[in-house]
């Protein structure tokens, strides 16, 4: 199987910024970069397979769909156990937090500005370490 | 002649007892030289002494008052010249200074035509029943205070004393009720205050005086000599320093078996017991148990409804009766306090209780009395009335039916409870429960807004403050020339502008807080 990056996030310099990063830290993965909920629904739809799994790093506050949106719509998702997702937000409010790991796709919760640390360490962490074996 | 002797001997000797037992003894004025004979029981009842030689003018002194010596001189006279038999009671003063009754009577007698022998009669003394008589009389005329209820218990039965004392002159009474095992002064009209002053509220107990003894025991007690009696040990020299040698006692014992009173009776001479005195007394008890059991009762009744109108009053409650036969009206004593109006001028009938209804409840009302009388049903209502100075009151009212004619309804009976204070709690606490969920509302919209600002933080402010932070570790991180350092020099001052236009933002939405908490003070 194999893992797909996927950036959402309706910052462009947050996006720019991030896929870099990813990058160095050995996120090798193909990336696709969405600037909304709804955009990023769409590509799952589009490259829906049960042989492919998705790495979302998700922002909350976003246009057309915000992040929660996302999360409602990938409980219906097919292939839902192909995703994982990272909350990347900016959101420091414990509410937050505790919203987002309600949802049993969600591994992580990032806040903005990432840091290369968690990113290491998000690596070496299952279930990502093991698409990048 | 020897046989006829005897038996008149012996006939005399029966018409003397009988005479003797009757009180009676004999006089007689002969004529022409007037002398007075008197048997030797009318030295007994003079008090005279067996050696008196008894004349005319002397035994007329006896005779007590002038108007009394003028009778029995006038009677005298009229049996003399006119042979008229006279039959006379009048009181008399012995020589001994005792006041008896006489029983007079004067019949002529004479030995031939031409002159007339002696006048005789009897004297009988009466006072015991005479003064039976007089007891009635007293006793009748106390009956009659006590009635009449003009006078206090202790007054009516200091009246009553003083009429004893006047029929038995040696007699010095006192009546003390009996409280808490301790006399407690009622009536002693002749006893001086020095001594009651000493007694009063002592405690009874045995050997504690006559008075003491005879309540704690609850028995008569009789003490004839003060000076010698185990019952006045310790106690003689205060009856004896007034003035009083002997004192019987007679305990007042209510239909419960309770000591309530004790009557004394002091003399001025040591006594021996007599029937005569005792029946005396034991008339006494039974009227002062009446007197007193009854003055008892009507207290405690008394008591009763005082208690019973200061919880109606305390509590605010009154009730009614409604004869539906006659539309009489009976309210307690409450119910006109609750109406503000005064019971000696106001009539409580049908009209003037639905006049003082609140307009906006009084066919409410009238519905619900009529609702009563129909199905007979005991019902609770509430009702506002408006007193003459124009408050509100709130009543919560129960009525039901007494209907011993099957016909026609005869009696409503009611209570009115007068639960105003409590109505108006409720409705300050109404209000205070509005205001509050407005104060509750004010400050939800205030957290929302709080909220908002929290969001605003959370959200918009670390957006792009991160982002500055993002391009700030990049430039440390990454070799320059590898990056777009315009864009991203661009992106910085975008972030910045971004920035500065949230934290305008919140500063216009805490202004927003603090318009809202002044417009509230004010």
């Amino acid at each position: 199987m194999n893992l797909e990056v996927m950036i959402v996030d309706d910052d462009p310099v947050f996006t720019k910024i991030a896929g870099l990063m990813l990058k160095m830290a050995g996120f090798n993965q193909l990336q696709h970069t969405c600037h909304n909920g709804q955009d990023a629904l769409e590509i799952l739809v589009q490259r829906s397979s049960m042989e492919l799994a998705f790495l979302i790093f998700l922002d909350i506050n976003m246009p057309v769909l915000d992040g929660w949106g996302v999360l409602d719509a990938l409980k219906d998702y097919p292939y839902k156990k192909n995703i994982y997702v990272v909350m990347a937000t900016s959101s420091i409010a414990q509410t937050d937090k505790d919203r987002a790991s309600a949802y049993d796709c969600v591994i992580s919760y990032l806040i903005k500005p990432l840091r290369r640390e968690d990113l290491s360490v998000l690596l070496k962490s299952e279930p990502v370490a093991v698409f990048n074996n | 002649m020897r046989e006829k002797t005897y038996s008149t001997t012996f006939h005399g000797s029966i018409i003397d007892k009988t005479l003797l037992a009757a009180n009676i003894g004999t006089w007689q004025i002969n004529f022409p030289d007037r002398e007075l004979i008197w048997s030797e029981f009318l030295m007994d009842i003079f008090e005279t002494g067996k050696d008196f030689k008894p004349d005319l003018s002397t035994c007329l002194d006896f005779f007590e008052g002038e108007k009394n010596r003028a009778l029995i001189a006038a009677a005298i006279t009229a049996v003399i010249e006119q042979g008229k038999d006279f039959c006379e009671t009048c009181p008399i003063v012995t020589l001994k200074g005792n006041k008896k009754w006489l029983l007079i009577t004067g019949s002529k007698a004479e030995v031939n035509e031409d002159a007339m022998a002696c006048i005789y009669g009897i004297m009988q003394d009466v006072t015991e029943s005479r003064s039976l008589a007089e007891m009635d009389k007293l006793e009748n005329r106390i009956l009659e205070l006590y009635e009449k209820q003009e006078l206090s218990v202790n007054e009516i039965l200091s009246e009553y004393l003083k009429g004893m004392e006047f029929l038995y002159p040696e007699i010095y009474g006192s009546i003390h009720y009996i409280q808490d095992g301790c006399l407690l002064r009622c009536a002693a009209p002749s006893l001086p205050d020095s001594y009651l002053d000493v007694i009063n509220k002592h405690p009874i107990g045995e050997n504690i005086g006559s008075c003491g003894t005879a309540a704690y025991l609850k028995k008569p007690v009789f003490v004839n000599d003060i000076a010698r009696a185990r019952e006045w040990e310790g106690y003689a020299h205060l009856p004896l320093a007034a003035g009083y040698k002997a004192c019987w006692s007679y305990p007042v014992i209510d239909s419960d078996n309770n000591v309530i009173a004790v009557l004394g009776m002091y003399y001025k001479e040591v006594q021996q017991p007599g029937n005569k005195k005792l029946v005396i007394i034991e008339r006494a008890v039974k009227l002062l148990q009446l007197i007193l059991e009854s003055a008892l009762k009507k207290d405690q009744l008394q008591n009763a409804n005082e208690i019973m109108y200061q919880v109606q009053d305390l509590a605010k409650f009154g009730n009614w009766q409604w004869n539906m036969e006659t539309n009489e009206v009976h309210w307690s004593h409450t119910l006109y306090n609750i109406y503000g109006v005064d019971a000696r001028s106001y009539t409580p009938d049908l009209e003037n209780y639905l006049a003082a209804l609140h307009e906006a409840d009084r066919q409410d009302v009238i519905n619900t009395l009529r609702q009563i009388q129909q199905t007979g049903d005991e019902t609770l209502f509430e009702h506002r009335i408006v007193r003459p100075d124009g408050a509100i009151r709130y009543l919560r009212c129960w009525a039901r039916l007494f209907n011993n004619n099957p016909d026609a309804p005869s009696k409503m009976i009611g209570a009115s409870l007068d639960i105003t204070e409590t109505k108006l709690a409720e409705m300050r606490l109404k209000s205070l429960y509005e205001q509050q969920v407005l104060h509750v509302q004010k400050i939800e919209l205030q957290n929302r807004k709080l909220h908002e600002i929290t969001w605003i933080q959370s959200h918009l402010v670390r957006a792009p403050l991160a982002r500055i932070m993002a391009i700030a570790d990049f430039f440390k991180n990454v070799p320059a020339g590898e990056t777009e350092e315009n864009g991203l020099l661009a992106a910085i001052n975008e972030s910045c502008l971004e920035l500065d236009g949230i934290l305008g933002t919140i500063i216009d939405k805490s202004e927003q807080i603090e318009l809202n908490q002044k417009n509230e003070a004010q």
